[in-house]
């Protein structure tokens, strides 16, 4: 997997984490320092892994 | 006051100012009128305890006696020629300036409004288009601001936001963002920061801003446990079931002495502000 696709997924999951986790718990969530944190944390995270995961299951 | 247009409005005025600006600082200046000023509106709640909770939130937030000074023109002025002074970056001044601005201005769209010209009069400057419902505790409001027009107000902002979209390339951040603000190479150097990790900072905000509509929308109208009394109100002003504070004036002839006072008092503050003061700083900085 390439790297903008990994981030374009990485950003996806974080919109879903802050959406369906922000309805759910709202405050904790949604608030000016947990909500950024979670977006970059998310992305600085999940894309390696996605990017390792992808090269892992590379024939080549 | 906007639930999420204050994160999305920096992205608008990146995408859309010719000036050399520090994104950094719009943000700044567009959360600088809440930023040390909003816990008291809603109180800090420890179990079924309520600490340093305001009397009344509208007056502390947005009026006078208060923190409602804030909000208005010249502090947003004043704050940027303090960082003038003290960064020497014309980026930053500029940015924090127009942030703050943009702030004070989208708060009018409240019913309660912001006092613009402050201190030269206390005369609060609103369209109305919401309720102001914070003294209805923080789930009240966000049940108010997302069952009224306040919600489409943010929708709105998204939409500005998104017309600039070249503002969330990556070639934008590092060849515009970057370049025009040396806090982007400090936080690279200081916290060893990844090109990635910097992008998604960057971006962070437009993404929180976004999802923050989605999410308090979808808590006020499908999960909020008072969802079937407090409906949702499109109507100017709305919505109904809550009580709305406003601060209006006496009539419109006091009004318009009010802005007149207003108008006149702070172009002569900011002349000679900036005739004494902004001028030198604005020279020595680079």
């Amino acid at each position: 997997m390439n790297e903008r696709r990994a981030e374009f997924i990485s950003y996806g999951v974080a919109c879903v984490i802050l959406v369906v986790g922000g309805a759910i718990f709202r405050t904790p969530i949604l608030n000016w320092i947990n909500g950024p944190a979670i977006v970059i944390a998310t992305v600085c995270l999940l894309t390696p892994w996605l990017m390792k995961r992808g090269r892992g299951k590379d024939p080549e | 006051m906007s639930w999420a247009a204050h994160e999305l409005e920096s992205y608008f005025i990146q995408g859309h100012t010719k000036a050399r600006i520090s994104y950094i600082a719009v943000l700044l200046g567009c959360l600088l009128p809440d930023l040390f000023t909003k816990l008291p509106v809603y109180g800090l709640h420890i179990g079924n305890l309520t600490f340093i909770k305001a009397s009344f939130p509208a007056k502390y937030h947005r009026g006078w006696p208060g923190v409602g000074l804030t909000h208005s023109l010249l502090f947003g002025l004043l704050v940027a020629l303090i960082l003038l002074a003290v960064t020497k970056n014309r980026a930053w001044f500029l940015g924090l300036l127009i942030g703050a601005c943009a702030h004070v201005l989208t708060d009018t769209f409240d019913s309660v409004g912001t006092m613009l010209f402050f201190p030269f009069t206390t005369q609060h400057y609103s369209t109305d288009m919401w309720a102001y419902a914070s003294q209805a505790g923080r789930y009240g409001d966000a049940a108010a601001y997302y069952s009224s027009l306040g919600g489409l107000w943010d929708f709105f902002w998204l939409c500005l936001a998104l017309s600039g979209f070249k503002v969330f390339n990556r070639d934008f951040f590092f060849t515009e963002v970057v370049t025009a603000d040396p806090a982007w190479g400090w936080m690279r150097r200081k916290f060893r920061m990844s090109d990635r990790a910097m992008l998604a900072a960057y971006r962070s905000f437009f993404i929180y801003g976004a999802c923050r509509i989605f999410a308090w929308f979808l808590w006020a109208r499908f999960l909020n446990p008072h969802r079937g009394k407090q409906y949702l109100d499109w109507s100017w002003g709305g919505p109904g079931w809550v009580q709305k504070v406003s601060f209006p004036a006496a009539d419109w002839g006091v009004w318009l002495g009010n802005t007149a006072r207003g108008i006149v008092g702070c172009t002569i503050a900011v002349w000679l502000i900036w005739r004494f003061i902004g001028r030198r700083l604005w020279a020595r900085a680079g």
